[in-house]
């Protein structure tokens, strides 16, 4: 009876370690293994075949603008290294998604010298224009419908490289939507970007860049900008082969 | 009571594996939670760079590198330039951002976190899949520098290489482009606080390793990101720095 008592006692003793330890331990836990949705994280790069891109449908002021002073303003946000925003950051190759394990953010960030974008999973709802300084990258916010990250952005400045793949312009009164899925097996990443702006816009613009999934152990680069480096001022602001 | 002795053994075993599972070995999953925008608030006066930064211990620093840091002082007392950075916009490089009072957002996934700091620069990539720096000798030099982690208990430790000089660190240290940077990231009361402990090495620099604590607070739910802009073309901008007579 007694030897009976000490073991149960034993075996209480491993129970409450286990109960006393393993709480403390998963505390802090995100919960990886039972996230419901499909985990985008990882780094993506574009290649020759990764664009569908179809001409937009423009408004008649913008399709009669002059395309040489869209050239120029572009040439010197770059040469005066000012960040790039949105949609040219994701044209550059690789792009890193992080998923954030608590699922309250994604951050999808870049070789370029400019902004992260963060994508808020959390619920909020964007943030009152009348208070929200507009940004090269807009304020996105996502939320999940089935396999697809549903990402919607507005508050946009009219800083950096603001042409639209197909043609168009981001400007301050421009809405994003994009659509993020996986296909083959994770290997791919197809994001659907369509673009709303009735001062630049027709009707809605719609394309498609599909990523491939970069080589493990890829990492990121830092393609650092220098606007006082008084040769590549000469070269972006001068006459091509002068 | 062989029964006993085998019951008490198993129980050990038991409470061995559910500590091992605490320590180095910490499994996927059961790592704290960093996540989330972390601040520095200085009791001193917010946002003030005499704050915590003057609570730090000065660096035992090489006699060369004293000079350097004291000519420099008195170049700037003298109302010279010592750098054009601001003016030009130049990215700024770790650990400055870590000192800044804009707010910085961790976002954790199993095998990378980042850091992305407001502040015009890049943001921090630390890899936690196991893989190594590169060679030292052909390391491509960034901002940020090479950064892995790995955990150890509740604690992230990173180890960075790979900076291209010419920064500075508190305490009056310098980051060259041998200076090898051990971090440990924990957090404090509840995950309300998050403590860095940097150690700095380089025997280029440094008499002995350079260490200290800052703490930072976490942002408020819903904090969002700013984009911390500096034009190099506009006039107030260009105008903040009057640079020296060319000699």
């Amino acid at each position: 009876m007694r030897v009976r008592q000490i073991t149960f006692r034993a075996g209480t003793v491993t129970a409450l370690f286990a109960i006393v330890l393993w709480p403390a331990a998963g505390q802090n836990s995100t919960g990886t293994g039972s996230r419901p949705h499909p985990d985008l994280s990882g780094y993506w790069e574009l290649r020759f075949d990764s664009r569908n891109v179809p001409p937009a449908s423009l408004t008649a002021e913008v399709a009669a603008e002059d395309k040489n002073l869209q050239y120029k303003r572009e040439m010197t946000e770059i040469r005066w290294c000012h960040f790039m925003g949105v949609p040219y950051d994701m044209e550059s190759s690789p792009i890193d998604i992080l998923q954030n394990r608590n699922g309250k953010e994604i951050v999808v960030t870049f070789s370029l010298r400019t902004p992260a974008r963060h994508i808020y999973t959390d619920g909020r709802a964007h943030v009152n224009p009348d208070i929200f300084d507009p940004v090269s990258n807009g304020h996105s916010i996502g939320h999940w419908e089935g396999d697809t990250l549903v990402v919607d952005t507005n508050g946009f400045s009219d800083e950096g490289i603001t042409r639209i793949p197909g043609g168009g312009r981001r400007t301050t009164g421009s809405h994003l939507t994009e659509r993020y899925r996986l296909l083959d097996e994770g290997n791919r990443l197809s994001v659907v970007f369509t673009w709303e702006d009735p001062k630049i816009f027709a009707q809605a613009h719609s394309y498609e860049f599909r990523y491939y999934r970069s080589p493990k152990g890829t990492e990121a680069r830092e393609f650092d900008c220098n606007a006082n480096d008084e040769e590549r001022a000469k070269f972006l602001s001068g006459m091509p082969g002068r | 009571m062989r029964k006993l002795k085998r019951d008490i053994v198993a129980a050990a075993i038991a409470l061995l594996a559910s500590g091992a599972a605490l320590g180095q070995s910490t499994p996927k999953g059961s790592v704290p939670d960093l996540s989330g925008f972390w601040e520095r608030k200085d009791d001193l006066g917010s946002g003030s760079f005499g704050g915590t930064l003057e609570r730090i211990s000065k660096a035992a620093i090489k006699p060369e590198i004293m000079a350097a840091n004291r000519e420099a002082a008195a170049r700037q007392s003298r109302g010279e330039v010592v750098s054009l950075g601001s003016k030009w916009c130049l990215t700024n490089q770790y650990p400055f951002f870590m000192q800044h009072s804009a707010a910085w957002d961790i976002v954790q996934t199993d095998s990378e976190i980042v850091q992305v700091p407001e502040v015009h620069t890049f943001p921090r990539h630390i890899y936690l899949d196991g893989r190594q720096h590169p060679d030292p000798a052909h390391v491509e030099s960034s901002v940020n520098g090479h950064a892995v982690g790995h955990w150890e208990g509740d604690t992230l430790v990173v180890d960075s290489i790979g900076f291209p000089g010419g920064a500075g660190a508190p305490g009056g240290g310098r980051v060259g482009p041998k200076t090898h940077l051990v971090e440990r990231f924990r957090l404090l009361d509840g995950g309300k606080m998050l403590s860095v402990t940097f150690t700095w090495e380089d025997p280029a620099i440094y008499l002995k390793p350079h260490t200290y604590e800052l703490t930072y607070h976490k942002s408020d739910p819903g904090t969002y990101a700013f984009e911390e802009y500096c034009h190099a073309d506009d006039p107030v901008q260009g105008g903040s720095v009057v640079e020296p007579p060319q000699k």
